[in-house]
């Protein structure tokens, strides 16, 4: 008879981080443009529900809607995993730079949405048994992120080239990745500068030595996986994932086309496409819907779908990237620092190149007299910024929503049916699944969060 | 001169009724002269003529009901009328009536110290369907049979005596064909689409050569079958060549017709609409008014007559639809479906010779289904025969070729390209006629018509999105006998079970599933092999004790392999080849192999034929293990005592009472490679990850004790008997993957954990009020089966077994397994329902809602026999138990469904409070339009609105039988004739809408009970059998 066997002669026990990076990147991308379409763009009125499947534009947050971005934890797992490599062989540790700045960049996502959540001890399971892990305090959690961020960029510093391959963002370009860290580092400092104390000065340091800490130079330097179009690897939201008319389940919100469209900025036609009634004739029309009308009212808004806006048709293609991190967000947090004085730079010319930067990334004309006019033209108020940013945060993981609640900017005003008084959310409950397997810790969080609230505020927010 | 005689008589039984049929043989003593043969007519007459006045004969009677009778010597005189009355004993079934053991070994049925029953073969092939095991549903104590309703194959989960297994697939009956175990694993579609019903393994067994089914209930077989007895097993045994040197042919032939036994209940008032404030309805915009937004929703406007455009109206000749009129199409979903026919058709021949005996058959069988163009055949073929080498060497043989396939396999559960779920949502003003013709002009093959964007045409999906297979199956075994001694035999066996299985599924451009068309391959292969040998010794009589004991070895071994290929994406539309894929095929392969190896024991003694007693033990090797754990051992007893014998009790009261009582341990192990780390394959090509289970380097055997006590009882002359047990099981250290926090980073951790303890009562009562001419007997079961979660790991206190469309199965500490969990309506102290806004409030919690495992289920079976006719009636049914039906869900919600029908005109006001200002509760008087009220209350994912009581009663069989007279079959070519009309499911009583409680979700490979999505109807059907022996 055969030998009593049971090694697994399917599937390798050892490999490289170049064949896993590649899915991190492609699993948490496919995450961030799934939580922009069913939370970000329903609570910061860029699109709103056009029938009453799901109540995020009613601010109804419930546990479930926290089970895809909760799920971001088991990305982890194969970071943690490079970091091990890292730490086991030298010529891997320019892997493990990488895997710490994509944890940290997920950890933010995390603890942006929830505040408390598990950090020191997540991921314990298999090397310390940790199986029920503390929730951390959210500012704790954010020390450790910059500390991280700022080691993985030191780490990339003349690092060696990738062995293995592996970098579907970058293809290698490590330089690029250090960019990323400090942007990024950037982007959570700004989120915090108004409680912690190092921050403004760290701002100072990092953006007062582009030699040591490079940031994106150029949409070149952008953050986004580009998903190659053949299937698997195309954007979750295309046709062959989304089914057509649940993608037509959403209109573009009124709020930003109506806002768009009062400044004639050529972005409107990539966000949304026109209505059906007048798509392809002499004069298309863009009209968005409401957020939150009763029902009745949403489906007869303007004589009904026919003649309301979907999101534009690139959404719904199998290359429409996922956006991490762009260039034009990176020039807006330095205009706000430089507007803040922070650091010794010019406002009024990032705040004009961030937003060149965001119609050049989302290939929309652009004409110098767009800053001219009175809405646009730069008049050293942080409004202006924080307004600009909004239209250029379109489809951005959670991040309008997460600078909605550190700027109160744009000034949203929640529809009828709203069932928050008029409040747009602070956070999203913890996943049900944590009331079950990881009870205690949960519920001496949940006390922290105002019993799990969802108007609980953020650590960060003023 | 010899002149010649004859023998007349009449035979009888002791009530002195006639006795029709028996076969009598005239065997003369003189030499040179051939035996003559009859049978008795219906009333009991017989004659011989032509014998020899002078010569002396020996008469045999015999008959399958009665001892075998015998006259010797019997002198013919000339002008003597040699009139003989003869009396038949009744065979007493009793003492002497044995039943497949372990192993295929036969026993005398008052020696087991357990529960087992027998169902004949011929109660199995007359009222045929495409599985042979359903025949077994009612007609079996303590069998809960779960169906997948796909209207072929017809593949089961078969649960003897409840769920004591976390893993659902893990509780299901295993199967044994002539001592050596199949596959019985179900076979169901991978990957994204919804699931397709390949059949079971069980279920490819051709009805015609079985013999007998024996169920072992409890665990006690599996000291010879190792651990997957754990749960029962069903032993198959097949048919052998009968005694007697002619050369037997038989032929079978069957055909039957499906038909639907139950659809939803659609209304047929309102058509299709939003229902929000309009009231036309315009496909595409028009002269009513902009598009109405073809939603697949019913809330439009009411049925008056009127004309709107619609998406079946006549073109007119400026291209543009012209208003037809608004009207219902109450059968439009019925003008769906279509007469599935079967047929079966069988021939076997079989001969026995001194040295052997020889019996092969072939069957084929091919049926088409309710829903269009789907198909399934099988030709089966078998050979079971025997050849004495020597006067100690035998050797047999039993073979089973099985080749099974489709062109077409319809695709079950909730999804667009389903019909059912495309049913549901259809507009009741729509016409079947509208969808026949599915691509769109000048785009055949690339464009589908059809009035939705999010579902497909339900005829494309019959005719175009095609599910082959094709499967290649051998099973059977070889052995030999030696007689060492005349007390001591050793038996040699290899058995196998392997199949090859070829599928394809295509997808045509424009389906919603795979807008750039698709095609699949699937290459499965299984293959299981028992090598055993058992050596068995029956010990010299001491005084009143016997001895008889067993010892044997087995060598399992397992061997799956299966490759997807998945091209996404078709450069040529309608072609399905590898070939033509647009990009880089998706190609998933996984081999896995399993070894058990074990050395086991029985011993049986008996004390004056009164007293039985059986030990087992068996120690088990399994590879799955990690190797200082993989080796373990467990043992059963049994007691079996005849209270009649030891208590010298003659009655015709008391015919006959047994006691017995047993118990058992089993010990199991897992799947292979659960106990090393490795990587997995990402979805994204070229990628892997590491696996969300923490695997368990110290996994542990699991281990089950049940312990069970029974009694048989015959009474009043044979009349009445009842076989009842009442058991209790528990079962430790059960191997699960237990779900820990996403924060760990991973998503479970495989481990020892669990306990679950279960306990049930089983009983067969058997009556024959009747036993004239007329024979009318009464078959009564009955069981009950608790099975109760005492223990998951440390902190869980819940684990999910399975969930479907917002419901959970559940197992919950201190719970019952087969719960099921959902969101449900929120309710004040006083019980009453919460509105807010005219609609209910639903709670942030899941709630236990139910439990899908009935709270008893039985069957009754009347059984007539008068002259050459009989008839027998079956009724089973289960109660208690839940079901949660999604398509009562989205029928609603799309207000197709009847029940969406009050309060359309006026609205509703929801029965129950709301809540004031200060904290108290006043009654609910929100009036709401009918739409806003049947959405809300049923909405997604609330499970509890649309939870129903799943108790149902079904007459499952009838069958009404002639056997042509034995006066009609003078010329002795043909031996019987019978002819029956049979019929299946006929009704259904329950008070789940439009549902049959008995579909279930099927998920990879998993039968989920209790959650009804969307399934493709249960079928009723109505046949006729014809055996013809020769």
């Amino acid at each position: 008879c055969t030998k009593m066997d049971n090694t697994n002669p399917n599937v390798p026990s050892t490999v490289n981080p170049g064949v896993i990076l590649p899915q991190v990147i492609y699993n948490t991308s496919n995450t961030l443009v799934g939580n922009a379409f069913e939370l970000n763009n329903e609570l910061i009125q860029y699109t709103c529900m056009n029938n009453t499947f799901t109540e995020v534009q009613r601010f109804k947050l419930l546990p479930s809607n926290s089970n895809g971005l909760w799920a971001m934890y088991s990305r982890m797992r194969d970071l943690n995993d490079i970091i091990a490599m890292g730490d086991k062989t030298t010529d891997m540790a320019n892997y493990k730079a990488i895997a710490i700045i994509v944890q940290t960049y997920i950890y933010a996502v995390l603890t942006d949405t929830y505040g408390d959540i598990p950090f020191s001890e997540a991921g314990l399971g298999t090397t310390g048994n940790i199986y029920m892990p503390k929730y951390d305090k959210q500012e704790d959690i954010y020390v450790k992120m910059l500390e991280n961020l700022r080691t993985a960029a030191d780490m990339l510093k003349g690092a060696s080239p990738l062995l293995y391959g592996g970098d579907p963002v970058y293809n290698g370009n490590l330089v690029r990745w250090q960019k990323f860290a400090n942007s990024l580092r950037l982007r959570l400092l700004m989120r915090s500068s108004g409680k912690l104390s190092t921050a403004v000065s760290d701002i100072k340091t990092l953006l007062s030595d582009p030699q040591q800490y490079p940031v994106m130079e150029s949409n070149d330097d952008n953050f986004v996986y580009r998903y190659s179009g053949s299937l698997p690897d195309a954007s979750p939201l295309s046709l062959n994932y989304v089914r057509d008319f649940d993608f037509k389940y959403k209109s573009v919100s009124a709020f930003i086309v109506d806002s768009l469209k009062k400044l004639n900025d050529s972005r409107l036609f990539q966000y949304a496409r026109p209505t059906n009634a007048s798509a392809g004739t002499a004069n298309p029309q863009y009209v968005g819907l409401p957020n939150a009308l009763p029902v009745t009212e949403s489906a007869n808004y303007n004589g009904g779908y026919n003649f309301q806006s979907y999101l534009g048709t690139r959404f719904q293609s199998n290359t429409e990237p996922a956006i991490w991190m762009g260039f034009s967000e990176l020039l807006f947090l330095k205009a706000e620092a430089a507007q803040k004085g922070y650091f010794n730079g010019q406002p009024k010319e990032l705040y004009e190149a961030a937003i060149r930067a965001s119609f050049a990334y989302w290939g929309a004309p652009f004409t110098e007299s767009y800053l001219s006019q009175p809405g646009v033209f730069y008049d050293g108020s942080l409004s202006k910024i924080y307004l600009q940013k909004f239209y250029a945060l379109f489809f951005s993981g959670m991040e309008a929503w997460n600078e909605y609640r550190r700027t109160g900017y744009p000034v949203l005003v929640p529809g009828p049916t709203n069932i928050n008084d008029g409040k747009v959310p602070n956070r999203i409950p913890y996943p049900l699944s944590e009331q079950s397997l990881n009870r205690t810790n949960y519920n001496d969080a949940a006390k922290r969060m105002g019993n799990d609230n969802m108007n609980h505020k953020m650590w960060w927010q003023p | 001169k010899a002149q010649s005689g004859g023998i007349k008589g009449i035979v009888m039984d002791a009530d002195n009724e006639p006795v029709f049929g028996v076969s009598i043989e005239c065997k003369p003593q003189a030499k040179n002269e051939k035996s003559i043969s009859t049978f008795s007519n219906e009333k009991g007459e017989f004659s011989f003529t032509g014998l020899k006045d002078g010569s002396k004969y020996d008469l045999f009677f015999s008959h399958l009901n009665y001892t075998r009778h015998s006259i010797a010597d019997l002198l013919i005189k000339e002008g003597d009328n040699n009139s003989l009355l003869v009396k038949l004993k009744a065979v007493d079934n009793s003492l002497n009536e044995v039943i497949v053991t372990s192993l295929g070994i036969t026993k005398e049925k008052k020696r087991l110290g357990y529960a087992v029953q027998e169902v004949k073969g011929a109660d199995l092939n007359t009222a045929k369907g495409g599985n042979m095991l359903s025949g077994l549903q009612g007609k079996v104590a303590g069998l809960n049979m779960t169906q997948v309703s796909g209207g072929l194959a017809g593949s089961n989960r078969i649960v003897l005596r409840g769920e004591s297994s976390l893993n659902l697939n893990k509780n299901i009956a295993m199967v044994v064909v002539d001592g050596v175990p199949i596959n019985n694993n179900l076979g169901t579609g991978a990957s994204s689409d919804l699931s397709i019903d390949y059949g079971s393994g069980g279920a490819e067994i051709n009805p015609d050569d079985i013999a007998s089914i024996s169920i072992m209930k409890g665990p006690n077989a599996a000291a010879l079958y190792g651990s997957r007895a754990a749960n029962g097993v069903i032993i198959i045994k097949t048919k052998r060549a009968a005694e007697g040197k002619r050369l037997g042919v038989s032929v079978t032939s069957n055909t039957s017709f499906d038909r639907v036994l139950q659809t939803p209940e659609f209304q047929n008032e309102y058509g299709g609409g939003t229902g929000v404030g309009l009231n036309y309805y315009s496909y595409g915009d028009g002269p009513d008014g902009p598009n109405t937004s073809n939603s697949g929703h019913n809330w439009g406007a009411k049925f008056n007559g009127q004309n709107f455009i619609q998406y079946g109206s006549p073109i007119g000749p400026d291209g543009k639809r012209i208003a037809s009129p608004w009207r219902a199409h109450p059968d439009n979903v019925k003008d769906f479906y279509v007469t599935g026919i079967t047929y079966m058709n069988g021939l076997s021949v079989q001969k026995s010779a001194d040295v052997a005996n020889f019996r092969a058959s072939y069957n084929h069988y091919r049926q088409t289904g309710i829903m269009p163009n789907t198909e399934l055949n099988r030709h089966q073929f078998n050979t079971n025969s025997t050849i004495k080498l020597s006067s100690k060497l035998s050797f047999n043989a039993n073979v089973n070729y099985i080749n099974s396939f489709s062109d077409n396999l319809p695709v079950m559960g909730y999804g667009g390209a389903s019909p059912t779920y495309n049913f549901i949502w259809t507009e009741r003003n729509a016409s079947m006629d509208w969808f026949r013709n599915y691509w769109q002009k000048g785009q055949e093959g690339i464009k589908q018509d059809y009035y939705f964007t999010w579902g497909d045409n339900p005829y494309m999906t019959m005719y175009e999105q095609l599910n082959g297979m094709d499967r290649n199956r051998l099973f059977g075994n070889v052995h030999f006998n030696y007689s060492i001694l005349p007390d001591l035999t050793l038996m040699v066996r290899t058995g196998l079970d392997y199949s090859g299985e070829r599928r394809s599924s295509q997808r045509p451009k424009s389906s919603v599933v795979a807008i750039n068309g698709l095609y699949r391959r699937q290459d499965l292969d299984y293959l299981e092999r028992n090598s055993d040998f058992l050596l068995s010794y029956t010990a010299p009589k001491m005084g009143k004790f016997n001895l008889s004991a067993s010892a044997g070895g087995n060598n399992l071994q397992i061997n799956t392999s299966s490759n997807t290929v998945t091209a996404n994406g078709l450069v040529i539309p309608g072609v399905y080849n590898l070939g033509n894929a647009s990009g880089r095929p998706i190609v998933e392969e996984f081999n896995s192999q399993k070894i058990v190896n074990s050395l086991y024991g029985v011993a049986d003694l008996d004390y004056d034929n009164t007293f039985f007693l059986q030990l087992t033990a068996r120690n088990d090797w399994s590879s799955t293990l990690p190797r200082n754990n993989n080796s373990y051992f467990y043992s059963s007893a049994s007691l079996s005592a005849l209270m009649t014998e030891a208590l010298n009790i003659k009655s015709d009261v008391l015919n006959y009472w047994k006691l017995r009582a047993s118990y058992a341990q089993v010990g199991n192990d897992t799947d292979p490679y659960q106990t090393s780390a490795y990587y997995e394959y990402n979805t994204l090509p070229g990628t892997v990850g590491l696996p969300a289970a923490i695997p368990n380097t110290n996994l542990k055997p699991e281990i089950t004790g049940s312990f069970e006590i029974g009694t048989e009882l015959k009474l009043l002359n044979n009349r009445v008997s009842l076989d009842a047990s009442w058991y209790s099981a528990t079962s430790k250290n059960q191997i699960l993957r237990s779900p820990l926090s996403q924060a760990t980073y991973y998503g479970s951790k495989v481990m020892n954990a669990g306990e679950i303890s279960n306990k049930g009562w089983e009983m067969v009562l058997g009556v024959t009020p009747v036993k004239k001419k007329l024979v009318w007997d009464i078959f009564f079961t009955a069981s009950a089966n608790r099975s109760k979660v005492v223990e998951l790991a440390d902190g869980v206190e819940s684990y999910v077994m399975a969930s479907a469309q917002g419901a959970t199965i559940e197992a919950r500490v201190g719970g019952r397994m087969g719960d099921i969990y959902g969101v449900g309506l929120l309710r004040n102290e006083a019980g009453k329902v919460i509105y807010k806004g005219g609609v209910p409030v639903f709670t942030s919690n899941t709630l236990r809602l139910g439990n899908y495992n009935p709270d008893w289920l039985g069957g009754i079976r009347n059984s007539l026999r008068y002259k050459d006719w009989s008839m027998s009636v079956l009724l089973d049914g289960k109660f208690g138990g839940k079901i949660y039906s999604f398509t009562h869900v989205t029928g609603t919600e799309a207000g197709s469904l009847a029940n969406t029908l009050p309060g359309r005109e006026g609205g509703i006001i929801g029965d129950g409070v709301v809540l004031n200002g200060d904290g108290s509760y006043s009654p609910n008087t929100e009036r709401v339009a009918a739409y806003t009220y049947y959405r809300g209350y049923y909405k997604r994912p609330n499970v509890e609105s649309s939870t129903f009581d799943a108790s149902f009663v079904k007459l499952r069989e009838v069958i009404l039988g002639y056997r042509l007279p034995a006066r009609f079959l003078k010329d002795k070519l043909v031996q019987s004739l019978d002819c029956s009309l049979t019929g299946r499911n006929l009704l259904l009583f329950t008070k789940v809408p439009g549902v049959d409680p008995e579909t279930s979700f099927v998920s990879g490979g998993t039968v989920v009970p209790g959650i009804e999505n969307a399934q493709i109807p249960s079928t009723r059907s109505l046949g006729i059998d014809i055996k013809i022996t020769f």
